[in-house]
C-alpha cells in the first residue's frame, strides 16, 4: 500500500506549481523548490528542513520505511539525485550528483557535481567532507574556511528567489498551513 | 551516417602508406583537418612533422599575454594571480577570508585573502598562507618562497655554470628545439651515428638550426673542443635533503594509509623538490601556453602563423591541407538507413557517435564514396586500390571501386550559399535523386550521384569467410587540375608558361569500412538489421 | 558532411520562428521575455532555458543570449550564473555565441560561450565559466565555477583540464557542422 499523500508545506516556503509530490512530504520555512522537482516519498516521509533551496530538474525519494530528514539550509543543485537517508545542514550536492540510500551526510558536506555515491554499507560522511573526482574517486575533508561567506550567499539567494520565483511561476500551497 | 574519417597518409615517415592494418600506420594517416599543405614543395605536412615556432605566450586563465622577455624570468608561470590546485589541479581562486577568522587572525578589522579550489575545497590556509591584498600574488608573495628554494638556487648556478656554452646561439623561446622539428631530429641521429660519444646536450643544441648543416659540420670539431677545455667541472651545492629524507622516512612509518601519501600526479607537477606530504603541496603558479606558428619541415616555408592576439582564432597564415585535396568521406548506405532509425529511436543530436553497423564474414556490402572538390576549378580524380602484393598478406576481404576516371565540379562560393538556404534537404536520403542501381537493378560501380561539388561513386565490398577485425584498406588518389594561378595551386613551378597548365597530384588514404565483431563462443550473434 | 542524415521531426513539435529558430514545445522556456534567440537556432524536447532568473530591478533585461546556428540538445539546462557582490544577490546574464552546440543531459551557467564551441553530452558547465571561440568540452566534463577554457583547446576530465590544441581549421570544420545540421533539420511531410 503506498502511502497516503500528504503535503505540509509551511507558508514562508516557495514551491512552483510545476513540482511533482508523493506520499507524505513536508517542506520547512523559507525553503525554495524550483520547476520540475520531483519528491517522491514512496515509502516512509520525507520532512525537508528550512532554508533548503532545490533547483530545477532536482529528484529525492525515499525507499525506506523510516523518515528521510533533510535538515536546514541544505543547497540541492540542478538534477542531482538524492535517495540518502539523513541529511545534517548546509550541505551542497552538486548538479547532476547522485547519492544513494546507503548514504548519509553530516553537515558543512560537499558533494560535486556529477559524483555518484553509492556505498554497499550504510555509511555516514562526517561533517566537512568533499566528494569529487571521476566517479566520486576523491575524498578530502576541507577546512570550513569560506563557510560563513557560504552560508551568507545561501540566504540571500533563498530570500532572492522567495522574491523572484513567484513573479513567472504559479505557486504551491500544502494541504495545510 | 559517415563512419569513421578517412585518413591521409602523411609522406614525412615514408613514402607510401604501409599496409592499414600495422600498428606503424595509425602514426602515419591523419584525418584531412589536421593536415597542412606546402605549396613551395608541393606535399602534404602533418602535425607530426612541422617545426613549431611559439609565437605568443600567453596564460590560459587569465588569458594575459607575457612577452617572451618576461617568460624566461618568471620561468613559463603565470606571473599576475593564476595558481593550479595542488590537490584536484583545478585553477585556484581568490577569496576573502571569512569574518570570523580573518579577524582572528590579524587581531583587527583587515580584510585577509586566501586562494580557494572551488572543486576539491583546497584552501592555502592548509599550507599556512594568507594574504593581504587579493592582487599581485605570484610575483610578490610566492615566487620569492620559490626563488628561495636549494633547488632554484642549484638551477641558476647550473645555468650559470653552463652559459659560456648556450650563450652564441640564444633563443628567446625555450621551446623553440624541442619541437617536433624533423630536421632537427635527423641532424641528431647523423652526430649520433659519426661521434659515439659526442654529448647530447651538444647535438641537441646544433640539432636546433635546420639548413645550416654544412657550416655547422665544420664548425664542429672546434665547438667540442672548447666545451671540453674551457669548462670547468661542476661542483653540486651541499645537499640538505638528508635530513628532510629522514624525516620523511620517520613519517612514512607512522603512516595508515596509502591515500595519506601526495599522489605520484601530484608530486610530478610540483615545480620543485616536491614534498610526499599532501599538506605540504602548496599552489602551484599556472604553467602559460603559447601559440604556435608552423613550418614546413623542408623548406622552412610558413604554414600556419596565427594572430597575436592570444584569443583570436585568425590567422595571418594558413595553409591547411583541407584546401588543395579533395575531400573523401565514405559511408555504408545500409548504415544510413540504421542510423536514421537509431536517431528516431533515441532522439540523438548532432554530437553523433559515427556509429558503424559491424560487418559480417561472408557477406557483400556496398558503400559510397563522397568526393569534394576543394579547387576553384574541376578536377579528374583517379582511384587505385594498393595492390595485395604491396601488402604482403592474403586479405581476408575484396575491394572493388571504379577505376575510370572520375570527374568533380568545381568549389564556387555559391554552393555554400545553396547549404544555407537549406536547398539540400533531399541529400543524405538512400534512393532519392540518386542513381544508386544500374539498368538491371544492380548495384553500379561508377558514379552514383553528382551534386555541386561532391561527387559519390559507388564501390563493393565482398567478406572472405575468413574475415575478422578492422576492414581497412589503402586508397591512392591521383586527381588532375588546371594550374592558372602558380601562387593558388600546388605546383613544381615552370617559368614562362602563361596558359592552363594540367597538374597532377597524388596522396595515399586509409579507407575505414567497418569492423567484424570478435566471434562468440557457441552463443547466437545478435542480428545487425 | 555529405552523408550526413536528415534529422525530421513532425511539423506540430517544434515552433518555428520568423527568424527560422526551432523550438520544441517540450522545451521549458521560463521567462522568454527575457531571452534572445540569435535565428536559425534549435530548443530540443525536455531543454530548460532559465529566462526567469533576472537580475534585480524591473527594467525589462537579457538574462540568455543565443547565437545563430546554435543546438540546445535534449534535457540541457542554461541557466544564468548568479553571485553575490558587495553584499547585493544577483544573477548575471549568460551570452552564447554561434554555432554553439550542447550535448544532450549537459548543464550549462556560464557566463560566456564564444562562437563554435561544441560541448559534448553530460557535461557541468559551473558559474562564471568562460569558453573561448573554437574550444570543444568532451562528453562528461565538469568545469567548476569561473573556470576559464582558451581558444581552440580541448578540455575534459572532472574537474576539466585542459588536454590539447585543437587544429587551425576547427572554425571552419564546426560551422559547416552546425549550418549543416541545421539545414537537415526538416520537418516531415505529413
Amino acid at each position: 500500500m503506498p502511502p497516503k499523500d500528504r503535503f505540509v508545506i509551511h507558508s514562508r516556503a516557495v514551491v512552483c506549481s510545476d513540482v511533482d509530490l508523493k506520499g507524505e512530504v513536508t517542506i520547512g520555512s523559507n525553503t525554495v523548490v524550483h520547476p520540475k522537482v520531483t519528491i517522491y516519498a514512496v515509502a516512509g516521509p520525507i520532512t525537508i528542513g528550512s532554508g533548503c533551496i532545490i533547483e530545477e530538474g532536482v529528484v529525492i525519494v525515499n525507499r525506506r520505511k523510516d523518515v528521510m530528514r533533510i535538515g536546514e539550509e541544505n543547497h540541492f543543485e540542478i538534477n542531482s539525485r538524492v535517495e540518502c537517508a539523513v541529511m545534517g545542514n548546509c550541505n551542497v550536492i552538486g548538479t547532476r550528483a547522485r547519492l544513494h540510500l546507503n548514504a548519509s551526510l553530516s553537515s558543512y558536506c560537499v558533494v560535486q557535481p556529477a559524483v555518484e555515491f553509492s556505498p554497499t554499507t550504510p555509511e555516514m560522511l562526517p561533517d566537512y567532507t568533499v566528494l569529487y573526482g571521476e566517479g566520486a574517486s576523491e575524498r578530502r575533508l576541507w577546512s570550513g574556511q569560506g563557510a560563513e561567506q557560504e552560508r551568507a550567499l545561501r540566504q540571500k539567494h533563498a530570500e532572492y528567489l522567495r522574491e523572484l520565483l513567484p513573479k513567472f511561476n504559479r505557486q504551491r500551497k500544502g494541504d495545510v498551513d | 551516417m559517415s563512419g569513421p574519417p578517412v585518413l591521409y597518409h602523411c609522406p614525412c615517415s615514408s613514402l607510401h602508406a604501409p599496409p592499414p592494418t600495422l600498428p606503424s600506420a595509425s602514426y602515419q594517416s591523419h584525418p584531412l583537418d589536421m593536415l597542412y599543405f606546402c605549396p613551395e614543395c608541393d606535399a602534404v605536412r602533418c602535425p607530426r612533422c612541422v617545426s613549431v615556432e611559439v609565437s605568443t605566450y600567453y596564460c590560459p586563465n587569465c588569458l594575459f599575454e607575457v612577452p617572451s622577455a618576461s617568460v624566461r624570468a618568471e620561468k613559463n608561470r603565470c606571473a599576475r594571480n593564476c595558481f593550479v590546485c595542488p590537490s584536484c589541479e583545478n585553477t585556484l581562486q581568490t577569496v576573502p577570508m571569512d569574518p570570523s577568522s580573518s579577524a582572528a587572525a590579524e587581531g583587527e578589522n583587515k580584510e585577509r585573502f586566501i586562494l580557494y579550489c572551488t572543486y576539491c575545497r583546497w584552501d592555502s590556509t592548509v599550507v599556512g598562507m594568507t594574504f593581504d591584498k587579493p592582487q599581485g600574488l605570484a610575483s610578490a608573495q610566492l615566487q620569492r618562497i620559490e626563488d628561495d628554494s636549494p633547488s632554484t638556487r642549484e638551477l641558476e648556478r647550473l645555468r650559470d655554470h653552463f652559459e659560456p656554452l648556450i650563450r652564441p646561439r640564444t633563443s628567446l623561446h625555450p621551446y623553440h628545439q624541442t619541437g617536433t622539428n624533423a630536421a632537427a631530429l635527423a641532424a641528431l641521429r647523423r652526430d649520433r651515428d659519426r661521434d659515439r660519444d659526442s654529448h647530447s646536450l651538444r647535438s641537441s643544441r646544433l640539432g636546433r638550426s635546420v639548413g645550416a648543416g654544412r657550416e655547422r659540420e665544420r664548425a664542429e670539431p672546434r665547438e667540442k673542443e672548447k666545451w671540453e677545455d674551457d669548462l670547468p667541472a661542476f661542483r653540486a651545492m651541499e645537499r640538505e635533503g638528508e635530513v628532510e629524507e629522514r624525516e620523511e622516512m620517520a613519517w612514512l612509518r607512522g603512516l595508515g594509509e596509502v591515500e595519506e601519501v601526495a599522489s605520484l600526479r601530484q608530486r610530478a607537477t610540483e615545480t620543485w623538490d616536491g614534498s610526499i606530504r599532501p599538506s605540504d603541496q602548496r599552489p602551484l603558479r599556472l604553467p602559460l601556453q603559447s601559440k604556435k606558428s608552423k613550418r614546413c619541415p623542408a623548406c622552412r616555408h610558413i604554414l600556419i602563423r596565427p594572430e597575436q592576439k592570444a584569443q583570436s582564432t585568425k590567422f595571418k597564415v594558413k595553409i591547411v591541407a583541407s584546401n588543395y585535396l579533395p575531400a573523401l568521406e565514405v559511408s555504408r548506405p545500409e548504415d544510413v538507413a540504421f542510423a536514421a532509425h537509431a536517431r528516431r529511436r533515441t532522439g540523438g543530436t548532432a554530437q553523433g557517435t559515427g556509429m558503424v553497423e559491424d560487418l559480417q564474414p561472408g557477406r557483400t556490402y556496398h558503400f559510397l564514396l563522397a568526393l569534394t572538390n576543394p579547387l576553384y576549378d574541376p578536377i579528374n580524380v583517379r582511384l587505385a586500390l594498393q595492390q595485395p602484393a604491396e601488402t604482403g598478406k592474403k586479405p581476408t576481404f575484396a575491394v572493388s571501386l571504379p577505376t575510370n576516371t572520375i570527374t568533380v565540379a568545381a568549389f564556387t562560393d555559391a554552393w555554400d550559399y545553396d547549404e544555407d538556404e537549406g536547398a539540400d534537404e533531399d541529400a543524405g536520403r538512400p534512393g532519392q535523386g540518386r542513381d544508386e542501381r544500374d539498368a538491371r537493378g544492380r548495384w553500379k560501380l561508377g558514379v552514383v550521384e553528382r551534386k555541386a561539388n561532391t561527387t559519390k561513386v559507388g564501390g563493393e565490398l565482398i567478406m572472405g569467410k575468413d574475415a575478422q577485425g578492422d576492414v581497412k584498406f589503402n586508397l591512392f588518389v591521383t586527381y588532375t587540375y588546371k594550374s592558372e594561378d602558380p601562387q593558388a595551386a600546388p605546383v613544381d613551378e615552370k617559368e614562362g608558361k602563361a596558359e592552363p597548365e594540367l597538374k597532377t597530384f597524388a596522396f595515399w588514404t586509409v579507407v575505414h569500412l567497418g569492423m567484424v565483431p570478435p566471434r562468440q563462443p557457441d552463443s547466437a550473434v545478435p542480428p545487425t538489421v | 558532411m555529405s552523408f550526413a542524415p536528415v534529422t525530421t521531426y513532425p511539423k506540430s513539435a517544434y515552433i518555428e520562428t520568423d527568424t527560422g529558430n526551432k523550438v520544441s514545445r517540450r522545451a521549458t522556456i521560463s521567462g522568454p521575455q527575457n531571452i534572445v534567440l540569435g535565428g536559425k537556432s534549435i530548443i530540443s524536447p525536455s531543454a530548460v532555458l532559465r529566462g526567469d532568473l533576472r537580475k534585480a530591478g524591473s527594467a525589462p533585461t537579457v538574462v540568455i543570449t543565443l547565437g545563430r546556428y546554435c543546438l540546445v540538445g535534449e534535457g540541457v539546462v542554461v541557466r544564468p550564473p548568479y553571485k553575490t557582490y558587495k553584499g547585493a544577490f544577483n544573477f548575471y546574464p549568460m551570452k552564447i555565441g554561434d554555432g554553439v552546440h550542447i550535448g544532450e543531459g549537459s548543464v550549462v551557467e556560464a557566463a560566456q560561450i564564444g562562437s563554435w564551441v561544441v560541448i559534448g553530452r553530460n557535461c557541468v558547465i559551473g558559474k562564471f565559466a568562460i569558453i573561448k571561440d573554437c574550444a570543444r568540452i568532451a562528453d562528461g566534463t565538469v568545469l567548476p565555477p569561473n573556470t576559464v577554457v582558451p581558444a581552440l583547446s580541448l578540455f575534459a576530465g572532472s574537474p576539466g583540464r585542459f588536454i590539447e590544441d585543437l587544429p587551425e581549421t576547427t572554425q571552419e570544420v564546426v560551422e559547416a557542422r552546425t549550418k549543416a545540421y541545421y539545414n537537415r533539420f526538416q520537418p516531415a511531410e505529413q
